[in-house]
């Protein structure tokens, strides 16, 4: 289920030491609410997504109550974050992994229309 | 009874003669409402085999058991009839006002057969019948013609639904429009009302609603409410469905010149997101309604400030679909198939497949009446929208839609004539959603992104959108039992996040209203046996394997562009999931429904009343 991660990444053990920068793009109320289309994030090679809930929380507070909950740590119901609109992230454990030049999108769920 | 009135209305344009069946509460529960009860009543006053612009095809108002209460996104009623575009079942909901009137006159339907002498305005006020002569509204907008009836009739509580010129002149994909701008769309029941000589139905009713419990579901009411101005429903109350735009650029699913690319390097102006900060005057709202997701916007060029209503589905089909980057273009068209009364999915998708064959050669500017029918020309656009409704020069042969002017002209142009069953495709580039490529493939409406919200699955984790497997199909049937449901009753579909459990709740309501005892299980079931119906229907209308598919450019055509490059759906990819989607419902392997699924679904007895001889026994 779901799209797998790809097994040629590399991990480094030594990864909870450097972080990277991911692009995180909105869409729709995000992008009102905040003014920008896109936010960068500082974040370890280890982050999980409860990680990048949380930064972009703390990088955005106006989004929260509204987009992300208000203990910052997950997602309010409606909207999803994609890696690089491949695939849907669920479990806020789930390491990402990412490499550079990658991106979150947050995004709603709902479409319809 | 509570909820309902526990009978129909049938009305014979012909003779002028009505006559009331009664609606058994079996009935009423099994189908509930909305789009099921109408199935159920199509399926009996159907003539099989008749076709859709014969007098003989009903055309069938129905309310719910919603309807009347306060419950927020209740007002909604439900259009059914034989489709004149595709030859199955063609069903529409609309909103606002209309559905309270129409549930005043004290019937659970309306059924419209035969066919008025002259042009006629049909007008019911409480239980009296009035055929009314409409030449005079001949001509007129669909919004000329409510406020020419209203002024006419004298009373501004009355609703009018009614069809514009498209309707007149039976374009196969008119629309019928009531309530000052809303829209029963899809599969041309605008074109039935208007081969019915019936310009406008206005109503005025009388009776009041009666709920089994009105205390608790006033409870229920103020909290659904309340969940209903909250995050589950902030993306269509602040910027729409509009927003989907940007979204599905970026994910790669957004249908660009027809389906030949599925980003738009365009985007940025048409985007919802621009749309909201440069062009929005206000919402629209629905009678009932707390959601009010509709936008209405405003021109900004020179021309004249046109105002026209937006939401994704036209936004995709009358822009990218067209290359079109102009907003105010696209204002102006969007206002202009809702002023003449054709489906704007519809109307723009086949005018893109024109554009592909004038960009291929196979229509030229003498063929198109010296219009430059390319891709990205707004002013070509606005043209071709009139001449469709006119039915003049190349507006001729599109407005039989994309699979019957693709026939018509030949040369291979079916290959990319965008269309299920007939039914022209919505903004969701299939290759790239492989769940909703299930769901428009097996829709018994054709392509329809409405009966089945199989998208849900491809925006989440639950399954790779890029890729087919065979868990598609239970998911498919599922996302289709829901919307039968929703459909039914009626609830708004984007209502649906607000509920926590959409089923245990839904049921609670309709005991509250009905005061009948019905389980979760039982409702799960009344979806099932409703989309079960559609597809008898459409058998005994002729429906066969083939037409459970997808169209040539989608099956033979990677795509070309965004993050989705290269990826594509094969023949066999799409035929296993089909396959995975009959094994769901317990269909044979022709997706037939076997007489064992009918007893389960308490749909036998009647399957052998109204079937055609030469269908028993294939069903």
């Amino acid at each position: 289920m779901g799209t797998p991660r790809d097994p040629n990444r590399m991990t480094n053990s030594n990864t909870e030491l450097c972080q990277i920068p991911v692009r995180v793009e909105l869409f729709g109320l995000p992008t009102l609410i905040t003014g920008s289309r896109m936010v960068v994030l500082d974040l370890p090679t280890s982050a999980v997504l409860r990680d990048a809930i949380t930064a972009l929380g703390t990088k955005c507070p106006e989004l929260l109550g509204s987009v992300i909950r208000e203990d910052g740590k997950t997602l309010m119901e409606g909207y999803s974050l994609s890696q690089n609109g491949m695939r849907f992230l669920e479990d806020v454990e789930e390491p990402l992994e990412f490499v550079k030049g990658e991106s979150l999108l947050l995004l709603s769920n709902m479409a319809g229309g | 009874m509570y909820g309902y009135h526990g009978r129909a209305l049938i009305i014979d344009l012909t003779s002028q003669k009505t006559s009331c069946v009664s609606l058994e509460p079996q009935v009423l529960r099994h189908f509930l409402g909305g789009i099921g009860l109408g199935t159920y009543l199509l399926y009996r006053f159907c003539p099989p085999g008749v076709q859709p612009l014969d007098p003989a095809n009903p055309l069938i108002f129905v309310g719910s058991p919603l309807v009347g209460t306060r419950l927020t996104t209740s007002s909604k009623f439900a259009i059914i009839t034989k489709s004149p575009l595709t030859g199955f079942i063609g069903d529409s909901l609309s909103s606002s006002f209309m559905a309270t009137e129409l549930k005043g006159l004290g019937y659970d339907a309306l059924v419209l057969i035969g066919q008025c002498k002259r042009p006629t305005l049909l007008f019911l006020e409480g239980s009296n019948v009035h055929f009314l002569n409409a030449s005079h509204l001949l001509g007129l907008s669909t919004l000329e013609t409510e406020v020419a009836v209203k002024e006419e009739l004298g009373d501004p509580r009355i609703r009018v639904a009614c069809i514009g010129p498209a309707g007149e002149r039976l374009i196969r994909y008119a629309s019928l429009s009531n309530d000052g701008g809303r829209h029963a769309g899809r599969t041309g029941t605008g074109a039935v009302m208007g081969s019915k000589n019936l310009k406008a139905l206005a109503v005025r009713g009388r009776e009041r609603v009666h709920i089994f419990d009105p205390i608790r579901l006033n409870e229920i009411g103020n909290a659904l409410t309340q969940k209903s101005l909250g995050p589950a429903t902030s993306k269509y109350r602040v910027l729409g469905t509009m927003s989907n735009v940007a979204v599905f650029n970026r994910l790669g699913t957004l249908p660009t010149r027809n389906f030949q690319q599925s980003t738009f390097d365009g985007a940025e102006n048409v985007r919802g997101e621009f749309l909201f900060e440069n062009h929005l005057v206000k919402n629209a709202h629905c009678a009932n309604c707390t959601i009010g997701c509709e936008k209405v916007l405003a021109t900004k060029d020179d021309g004249q400030e046109v105002e026209g209503r937006m939401e994704y589905e036209t936004l995709f089909s009358l822009g990218p679909l067209l290359g079109v980057a102009d907003p105010n273009t696209i204002i102006r068209a969007a206002r202009k198939c809702d002023a003449l009364g054709l489906d704007t999915i519809s109307t723009g998708v086949t005018i893109a497949w024109a554009m592909e064959c004038v960009e291929r050669g196979l229509l030229n500017p003498i063929s198109t009446d010296g219009i430059d029918l390319r891709f990205g020309n707004g002013q070509a656009i606005l043209k071709c929208i009139q001449l469709i409704a006119d039915r003049q020069g190349i507006g001729a042969l599109l407005a039989e839609g994309t699979r019957r002017a693709s026939q018509i002209l030949g040369h291979g142009s079916e290959a990319w004539a965008m269309q299920v069953k007939g039914l022209e495709m919505p903004g969701y580039e299939p290759r790239s959603l492989k769940t909703m490529a299930l769901g428009l493939a097996v829709s018994t409406r054709g392509a329809c992104h409405n009966r089945s919200s199989a998208y849900e699955a491809d925006f989440s984790p639950q399954v790779n959108r890029l890729k087919a497997d065979d868990s598609r199909g239970k998911i498919a049937m599922q996302s289709e039992d829901l919307s039968a449901v929703l459909d039914s009753l009626i609830w708004c579909k984007f209502l649906r996040k607000a509920f926590d459990n959409f089923y245990a709740e839904s049921t609670e309501v309709y005991n509250r209203v009905t005061g009948w005892p019905m389980t979760v299980e039982e409702l799960k079931q009344a979806g099932e046996r409703i989309n079960t119906l559609k597809k008898i229907f459409n058998i005994r209308e002729g429906w066969t394997r083939g037409d459970d598919t997808l169209p040539t450019r989608v099956l033979e055509e990677e795509l070309s562009d965004g993050v989705a490059a290269g990826v594509r759906l094969t023949s066999d990819e799409l035929n296993m999931m089909i396959a995975s989607y009959y094994r769901a419902r317990g269909w044979t392997e022709e997706g037939l429904v076997p007489e064992a699924k009918l007893r389960e679904l308490q749909l036998l007895s009647l399957v052998e009343a109204y079937n055609s001889p030469e269908t028993v026994g294939m069903i």
